[in-house]
């Protein structure tokens, strides 16, 4: 064959397939022809270029343009109009049959919209970036003492500093004390900004340039110099209007002036929501031994661009070795450590999200079990109609297509109503999940790539639910499946053992669910049932930073303004203290403070060797009172224990229990480590409280007096009488009127601060339980179709049993074997399963362990329920069948 | 049915002499289309497919006065559902060209 023969007949591949067929030998026989005509060069190739663009030109035509006049079953195979043609077929058949699609559709869109969800937050929260430039070569870095062995959350400013200057592998090393109060004092109103303070590589490590103005100078971080500080955006929005103006105004910061440099991105909110950041010099204070020791400050890192971690690691552990030998008295045993920070921030996150994904995939499985269930059933009520229509001439291939299209619309439809309901479902996670506050939340939008995978399963299993009953009946001999036989055609039992498999599935699917909303149902109630310490009811926290004219802790002012806090209607007790039961670091005053110290002059030990710490906090005699903490031995504070009077201390139940040793507590000698080291004696002995939620167990604490330990940041805590909110005013006003230029920072009812705690826990846990709930009532919808159809098809024998008399319960038993049978297989199935899927979550779970077996006996049992009740209502509807009108059915 | 693509009725009209194949279609289509046009074989084949699916012409053996027998295949003639046809669109013409003279002549 000649070349431009070859190339001919290969672009009549580009023709519908039937004419190429028939056509192909006389076509290329023409067009040799042709070429042969030619007279010259030239002509041929004019020839040979027509016929070409001729080939293109059919071919084009052919699928496209409408052949309303060809008979159905007739047309080409491959046009595009044939396949339009097919999908409004396939769209009509659907809208014939409203109650089957309506439910397919709604039961899959359902499965879609859960799993889409659910992976859109993951992939925020878990896989994209933090909104930092390469962030993944950001760290968190904690300082790890052996006092204790725990990591602690914070690292020195000094321990900063000194990373900063030796440890190569790191790019920029920054540090970021806070969150403080600075008060603001304009229009004659004072306010308190949430600010941190930070060092000079705190901006280059992660990266973040002002929207306006600039970052800080390496001038403005040395004592003495002019003071600056940087607008958080939502600040400059809300109270400047966002002015461009701003930058290179002076703002009265704790009686100083400031000068605005810049307005930081909306949404930056590191190390945590604030509305000011300044520069924190490193000052001599910082470098004494007590500074070196201190663990309050956050530090990040930025590795360089080619250091590996395993060097860094190793660099920084060095470091941290000569460290603790220039600086024995503090950094010895000091360790530092580094975390990924999108660990850092969304750590906690990841096993609760996990879980919800997961469980959102078995939902999104048993939707599409049950969509095949339907489909499967509907095809075998239409062996019939293919074999009719086979018999009339219609193609084999042709009768896929149309099942394959009416699969396809249906999948699509389940697939966008699927992503509607994402759409919808992201915002309400948006709102309602405990996770809203962690920065960049804010940005979960909808992830594309779920909504594909959505989709692609909605469709897949339509598809394949769809073509498997159609295949059989394609392949089946028409006769068979007309005649009488037809009715309980041996095709059918292919597709009732896959139905049946896909109803166990469901089952077994719906039983881990269930286990698993039994298991953290279990744990919930658990933590409800915890003792806090406590009366959180009707409490406030007024949090309040104060500085009289020398910067020293106010004392006065607070003493006074409790006084009159007492005075107001409705306040039943108030007191003071330096840390906060129940505040979170949104909410937090200060960083909690752990101490070293020493019992009766000798330094207790823990197992393992490393130091005790105990946690620290100054309170005034009102505070016990006002809490709701009875004093279980010795005394509360007086207006006695001032700051000339003896030192005293006040223990927790959990100190006391560490240190019986067979003796009590009271009245024993307790030496603080930090600051000036006051030999302190315990007066009394207060029952545990629990600081962080109701799960975490309380800590040894001990408790000082604020006159004989002043701070200048207060948390008071006032009993009311009324519902706490009401009270949120008066209680401002009455601070205002002490001195108005003292700024409160918060005013929270701490009620609201431990239901802030339980919120995740709840979340996760009424979700899951919509789920299993969602599932259940599946995979009972499953069963119910099943068995009635099972009915439906032996409603004849049904009959003629009941017209000659046989037994009802014979009947009956049957059915409900069939259906319980598959249960049990079902649950047996199940169990394995959801005893995995337990120990997986078993990191979620409190007080329960994940082989409960009350949790495991109850859900097997409630799907054993709902499958017995999905199988007796077709059944009773089976023996009220009148017999003569069922045989009438023909 | 009608109106039918001009092409397909210049290659009824061929067929309805009697069988032909497929190059003796071309030749006689592109005589009686005068001037410059050609027929190729995708568009004539594709025509003759169109055909053969609305049952206006069928395929038929070679006449035996033809000798090729290599050709068998591809003679094709008309049916008598093309002749109705061909008729039908020829009423249909001469009216349309009696209703424009009409139309030309009163404007």
């Amino acid at each position: 064959m000649s070349f431009h023969t070859r190339v001919y007949s290969a672009t009549l591949h580009l023709l519908p397939h039937d004419l190429r067929k028939r056509f192909e030998s006389e076509m290329v026989t023409l067009f040799e022809h042709r070429m042969g005509e030619a007279r010259h060069a030239a002509e041929k190739l004019v020839i040979f270029v027509q016929a070409i663009v001729d080939v293109l030109a059919q071919a084009i035509t052919t699928r496209f343009r409408r052949r309303s006049s060809y008979r159905y079953g007739r047309a080409s195979d491959s046009s595009l109009e044939g396949v339009i043609g097919d999908v409004r077929l396939g769209s009509r058949r659907l809208l014939a049959r409203p109650r089957f699609s309506f439910v397919a559709i709604l039961v899959l869109g359902l499965g879609v919209g859960l799993t889409t969800t659910m992976f859109s937050v993951v992939d925020m929260l878990l896989l994209r970036d933090l909104p930092y430039p390469n962030a993944e070569e950001l760290y968190a870095l904690r300082q790890a003492t052996e006092r204790d062995g725990s990591v602690s959350e914070g690292i020195s400013l000094a321990n900063v500093s000194e990373l900063s200057r030796a440890w190569g592998s790191a790019a920029f090393v920054g540090g970021a004390e806070g969150p403080h109060g600075l008060r603001l004092f304009e229009d004659g109103r004072a306010s308190s900004l949430r600010t941190w303070l930070v060092t000079n590589e705190f901006f280059p490590a992660l990266d973040i340039e002002p929207v306006l103005g600039r970052s800080f100078l390496s001038e403005e971080f040395v004592p003495g110099n002019e003071q600056v500080v940087l607008l958080s955006y939502d600040l400059w929005a809300a109270r400047y209007d966002a002015d461009p103006g701003i930058i290179g105004r002076e703002l009265i910061l704790d009686d100083e002036p400031h000068r605005v440099v810049g307005v930081l991105p909306s949404q930056f909110g590191y190390p945590s929501k604030a509305e000011l950041w300044a520069p924190r010099p490193v000052q001599q204070a910082d470098l004494t031994p007590e500074g070196r020791r201190r663990s309050d400050a956050i530090g990040v890192v930025r590795l360089g661009g080619s250091s590996s971690l395993e060097g860094a690691s190793g660099e920084l552990d060095e470091i941290a070795l000569r460290l603790a030998s220039t600086f024995p008295e503090s950094n010895a045993g000091t360790d530092f450590t580094i975390a990924p920070l999108r660990e850092d921030l969304y750590g906690d996150l990841r096993s609760p999200v996990l879980m919800l994904s997961g469980a959102a995939i078995l939902v999104l499985l048993i939707a599409a079990s049950n969509v095949g269930g339907l489909q499967i059933a509907q095809g075998m009520t239409r062996t019939r109609e293919y074999a009719l229509r086979s018999a009339l001439g219609g193609r084999a291939g042709r009768l896929l297509r149309l099942v394959c299209m009416e699969s396809l619309v249906l999948g699509t439809l389940g697939g966008a109503v699927g992503v509607g309901l994402a759409l919808v479902g992201i915002e309400v996670i948006a709102s309602l999940a405990p996770w809203g506050d962690v920065s960049g939340m804010e940005n979960v939008g909808l992830n594309q790539t779920s909504m594909f995978v959505g989709l692609a399963v909605a469709i897949g299993s339509a598809l394949i639910a769809g073509l498997a009953p159609a295949l059989r009946a394609a392949r089946e001999d028409p006769n068979n499946a007309l005649g009488e036989a037809g009715r309980a055609s041996t095709s059918g039992k292919h597709a009732n053992v896959l139905r049946d498999g896909l109803v166990i599935g469901q089952i077994a699917l719906a039983l881990v669910l269930t286990t698993g909303a039994g298991l953290l149902g279990r744990s919930f109630i658990r933590v409800q049932g915890n003792d806090l310490g406590f009366q959180p009811g009707g409490r406030l926290a007024a949090q309040v930073w104060a500085y009289n004219e020398s910067h020293q802790p106010d004392l006065e002012f607070f003493t006074e303004a409790a006084e009159e806090l007492r005075r107001c209607p409705g306040v039943l007790a108030v007191g003071l203290t330096t840390d906060l039961p129940q505040a979170n670091d949104a909410t937090v005053l200060r960083r909690p403070i752990a101490l070293t110290y020493s019992l009766d002059g000798l330094l207790p030990t823990m197992s393992g060797g490393s130091e005790a710490v105990v946690r620290y906090s100054a309170v005034d005699h009102g505070y016990f009172d006002a809490m709701g903490i009875p004093v279980r031995t010795g005394r509360g504070f007086t207006d006695l224990d001032t700051s000339l009077a003896d030192p005293v201390a006040i223990v927790n139940e959990a100190f006391a229990r560490r240190h019986s040793e067979g003796r009590d507590v009271v009245g024993r000698r307790i030496t603080l480590r930090a600051g000036a080291t006051r030999e302190r004696r315990i007066v009394g002995v207060v029952p545990d409280v629990r600081r962080q939620g109701l799960e975490a167990s309380p800590v040894p604490e001990v408790y000082v007096p604020l006159t004989q330990s002043p701070s200048n940041g207060l948390t008071f805590v006032i009993n009311t009488e009324d519902r706490a909110e009401a009270m949120i005013s008066a209680i401002r006003e009455a601070l205002w009127s002490v001195d108005p230029r003292q700024a409160v920072w918060a005013i929270h009812p701490i009620a609201d601060l431990l239901a802030d705690w339980n919120e995740e826990r709840r979340f996760t846990t009424i979700v899951l339980t919509g789920f299993s709930a969602f599932a259940l009532l599946l995979a009972g919808i499953g069963i119910y179709g099943l068995v009635s159809f099972a009915v439906k098809q032996r409603t004849r024998e049904v009959a003629i049993r009941r017209a000659i008399g046989g037994q009802q319960a014979e009947m009956l038993r049957m059915i409900v074997r069939q259906g319980t049978g598959l249960a049990g297989v079902g649950i047996a199935i199940g169990l394995p399963a959801a005893l995995v899927t337990s120990f997986l979550i078993r990191g979620m779970l409190y007080g329960v362990g994940p082989m409960d077996l009350h949790t495991l006996v109850a859900a097997s049992a409630l799907i054993a329920s709902v499958v017995l009740i999905a199988v007796l209502i077709p059944a009773a509807r089976a023996m009220t069948i009148e017999p003569t009108q069922a045989l009438r059915v023909e | 049915m009608i109106p039918i693509h001009a092409l397909e009725l210049r290659i009824l009209i061929v067929v309805s002499e009697g069988p032909t194949h497929g190059y003796r279609i071309v030749k006689e289509v592109e005589a009686l289309e005068g001037g410059r046009f050609k027929l190729y074989p995708a568009n004539l084949y594709r025509r003759i497919r169109d055909l053969l699916a609305r049952g206006l012409i069928e395929a038929t053996e070679a006449p035996s006065s033809e000798e090729s027998s290599e050709n068998r295949r591809n003679y094709f003639r008309i049916t008598h559902l093309g002749r109705e046809v061909v008729k039908a669109e020829i009423m249909r013409l001469e009216e349309l060209v009696t209703d424009a003279r009409a139309s030309m002549q009163s404007a």
